[in-house]
């Protein structure tokens, strides 16, 4: 049930988390972050997680596994198992408050690391509770795995919470976790528990996945394709047969979590056919420099091979050079020309390992240039089709 | 102004240990026995060779762009007629003068396309199909001949316009039944019965009155089976029969020379019309041609052994003073084209062709129309060596059909 009512949120999340205005607050300068998407499969679980949470019983904060969250639980004593247990229970409505759309938490990201202002130290994410926005180290968000995610975000959420009226910090006891980071334990211990529920729920997996990341700061690619030439330029080019097609990508994006990046494309187009005797060559060179984005394709389970997918856009400007011949046994006729256009790209972006990525996608180049002693006149878009592998690092 | 149509037969003519050239027979190659004219080749030849005016002149049916090629030695490009209305049947036409039309025949039916539009305009639909073509282009008499030897006799103005014309059946009168026959530079046909009698047609006169107008010859010759005209001479012709060729007056109707071969033979009228034969007792080879005189030339090559044992002829091509010819392409050597003096027996030149160009002679050049869909014609002198290409003049209409 909790994984349909999960999968239920994250088609409405979108729309019910992060309304216009903690949009524009989230995503400070950019007017977007490709890990938003991961961070609401995130709350989501949490929500889910949280809803199942009021319903556990005893198993509440208790675990018998062996993941690292089921670790830190099963460390916990008697006293300190029902205090969170209790403590999850009595906070749980206000959790929901928090996780729903009209809560006002905002979130902002962080590119160059996070210190605590009092204590020094570094953090993975902080909260400021008084302006309810949690601050999170995309870098390190990128690197977690799913249940860790749910658990840093739980520890910083039950930040905007109160326990006795007081502020619930870092520092100092909280319960039966005693010590000067006692509350701070309490706090992991929650998102621990969080973690647990959300497995139970079975909205996160229980192992987290390998596959290829697609945070990435460089990609290249190497894609192949057809292109279909026009009726025109084929039937005076004396090809019979759509131009193969070479696609040598780079792609840089500045943050790991940029939508937006530069792209440089490599593209060898060349096509050789006989028609009744008479050989027909097309060969061209196009480089296009322009720009890429990038975004998740639905978001999904967390960890899972479908919130990976991603889709990339491209457009550019460039030019290259061009060549048709045409010959038999007897005669051999070249023209070669230089052109300049633009292009048009889209990849579907499908997660493998290693970094590695299938990709599919179509193109759209315009490269018009002429040939005036072989009369030959490419005027028209041309469409491709495009298949490949690439890899994010 | 001297027009001369020359086929280009396909004779097969091999070597044996000597220079052994077997006798070109068959009905429609280069002997052109039982033919008035020559015959019409079953055998596909896209192009004819043409003397005019002194300079070759090549008529090319493209079978890639459907439409007649035009080269005249010394022109820059190739002439090229629009895209024909009919696929011209590759083996079935020929061109009328100075390319201003072209004859082409499919089956019964005779017609003209136009170069310009390349519109057909028919002519006639014979009884039977299309056999042999006499043909006189300066004087515009053509003499067309089917199946059941029915002879149409024609006048063709230098348009392309058949300004009149009539058919007659092979049976002329007093005797004369027709079995070959050529038209003679006098403008008259000149036909041979096999039994001892000829006729000197007036190829107008039989027109204007529908019917055979004619003067008989009573040439004492039995299986007479083969003629043909002697360039420059209105009063001379070349016939043959079963024994050897004789030179004939043809005004007094008297043989003036013969020559009577110990073995076996052939006649052919590709170049100037001969008659050839290997003289075993001196191993030579003799080519026995017509001249305007009273006699009959006489040309002799020594056998060629050695480099040429062993070869395949597959054209020889007569002029006054050399034998032009093609050796095919053996296991050892590539096929090839000659040019023998015969003054000296100097093969003069010598050079390798592509086994699947076609190749026309002319009296001291040859042409080769080369298998390429996008044009390739070369024109080469056999005395100088020099060379014309032209080449990919069928680019542009191929891309224009592609569309």
């Amino acid at each position: 049930m909790f994984r349909y009512l999960f999968l239920l949120s994250m088609l409405i999340l979108p729309n019910l988390t992060f309304t216009p205005a903690a949009h524009a607050s989230t995503f400070i300068g950019n007017g977007g972050n490709l890990l938003d998407t991961t961070l609401r499969s995130t709350i989501s679980a949490i929500a889910a997680a949280n809803e199942r949470a009021r319903m556990a019983g005893d198993s509440l904060c208790d675990c018998k596994g062996t993941s690292k969250q089921c670790s830190q639980l099963r460390e916990l004593n008697e006293r300190q198992i029902e205090f969170c247990a209790d403590f999850i229970q009595e906070h749980s409505a206000d959790m929901d408050k928090l996780l729903s759309p009209n809560s006002g938490v905002s979130f902002i990201w962080i590119e160059n690391g996070i210190t605590e202002r009092e204590s020094k130290r570094p953090a993975d994410a902080l909260t400021q509770r008084q302006k309810k926005k949690i601050l999170i180290d995309e870098e390190r968000f990128r690197d977690l795995s799913s249940a860790d995610r749910i658990q840093l975000i739980t520890h910083e959420y039950f930040h905007l919470l109160k326990w006795k009226g007081r502020d619930i910090v870092d520092t100092g006891e909280m319960g039966p976790f005693s010590g000067q980071d006692g509350a701070r334990h309490f706090l992991d211990v929650l998102g621990a528990a969080y973690v647990i529920e959300a497995m139970r729920a079975e909205v996160i997996p229980l192992q987290s996945s390998d596959y290829s990341s697609p945070f990435y700061h460089f990609r290249v690619g190497l894609s192949y394709g057809t292109q279909k030439e026009s009726d025109s330029v084929k039937a005076r080019s004396f090809v019979s047969r759509d131009t193969g097609v070479t696609n040598l990508s780079l792609s840089y994006y500045r943050r790991a979590s940029s939508n937006f990046g530069l792209a440089l494309r490599y593209l060898n187009e060349s096509a050789t056919s006989n028609t009744g005797g008479v050989t027909g060559s097309i060969e061209r060179e196009v480089g296009y420099l322009g720009i890429e984005w990038r975004s998740m394709l639905i978001g999904g389970e967390p960890d899972s091979w479908w919130s990976l997918v991603h889709y990339t856009v491209m457009i550019g400007a460039g030019g290259g050079t061009m060549k048709h011949t045409i010959s038999d046994n007897f005669n051999s006729f070249d023209e070669g020309s230089k052109g300049y256009g633009g292009y048009l790209e889209a990849n579907l972006h499908a997660p493998l390992k290693f970094g590695l990525f299938a990709n599919i996608g179509a193109s759209l180049e315009y490269l018009p240039y002429q040939l005036k002693t072989l009369e030959i006149k490419q005027k028209k878009p041309t469409k491709s089709i495009l298949w490949g592998v690439s890899y994010g690092f | 102004m001297a027009f001369k149509f020359n086929n280009l037969c396909m004779i097969v003519v091999t070597f044996a240990t000597a220079f052994t050239l077997s006798n070109c027979s068959g009905s429609n190659s280069a002997s052109s026995k039982n033919t008035i004219g020559l015959a019409v080749n079953q055998d596909p030849l896209t192009y004819r060779f043409f003397m005019n005016a002194g300079s070759p002149t090549f008529y090319g049916y493209d079978t890639y762009a459907n439409r007649i090629n035009v080269v005249k030695s010394g022109d820059i490009q190739v002439q090229t007629s629009n895209v024909l209305s009919v696929p011209a049947r590759t083996d079935s036409w020929f061109a009328g003068p100075a390319g201003k039309f072209y004859f082409a025949f499919e089956g019964r039916e005779l017609f003209t396309l136009n170069p310009t539009d390349g519109a057909k305009t028919s002519i006639k639909t014979f009884a039977g199909t299309i056999k042999s073509v006499a043909s006189d282009t300066d004087q515009g008499l053509y003499a067309v001949v089917d199946e059941y030897f029915s002879i149409t006799l024609m006048i063709v103005s230098n348009e392309g316009q058949v300004l009149s014309q009539w058919t007659g059946g092979p049976v002329l009168g007093q005797g004369v039944v027709v079995a070959a026959g050529d038209i003679l530079p006098s403008g008259q046909l000149l036909v041979v019965s096999d039994k001892a009698t000829a006729a000197l047609i007036d190829v107008k006169a039989s027109i204007e009155k529908s019917t055979w107008t004619f003067k008989k010859l009573d040439l004492a010759l039995s299986g007479m089976n083969w003629v043909a005209p002697i360039s420059g001479s209105v009063d001379r012709a070349l016939i043959s029969d079963a024994k050897g060729i004789y030179l004939i007056d043809t005004q007094a109707g008297t043989t003036l020379d013969s020559v009577i071969p110990t073995g076996t033979f052939s006649v052919q009228k590709l170049g100037k019309p001969h008659l050839r034969y290997f003289d075993t007792p001196n191993n030579k080879w003799i080519f026995v041609s017509g001249t305007t005189g009273d006699t009959l030339l006489k040309q002799e090559l020594p056998n060629a052994s050695g480099a040429n044992s062993q070869s395949a002829i597959e054209m020889v091509y007569l002029t006054n003073d050399y034998l032009n010819a093609i050796t095919s392409a053996t296991k050892d050597k590539q096929r090839r084209v000659l040019s023998v003096r015969f003054s000296d027996a100097l093969v003069g030149f010598s050079e390798d062709v592509r086994t699947d160009s076609k190749i026309g002679f002319s009296d001291d050049a040859f042409i080769s129309f080369d298998a390429s869909p996008l044009g390739s014609i070369g024109i080469t002198n056999l005395r100088t060596s020099t060379k014309e290409s032209f080449k990919g003049f069928n680019r542009t209409i191929l891309q224009e059909q592609r569309r």
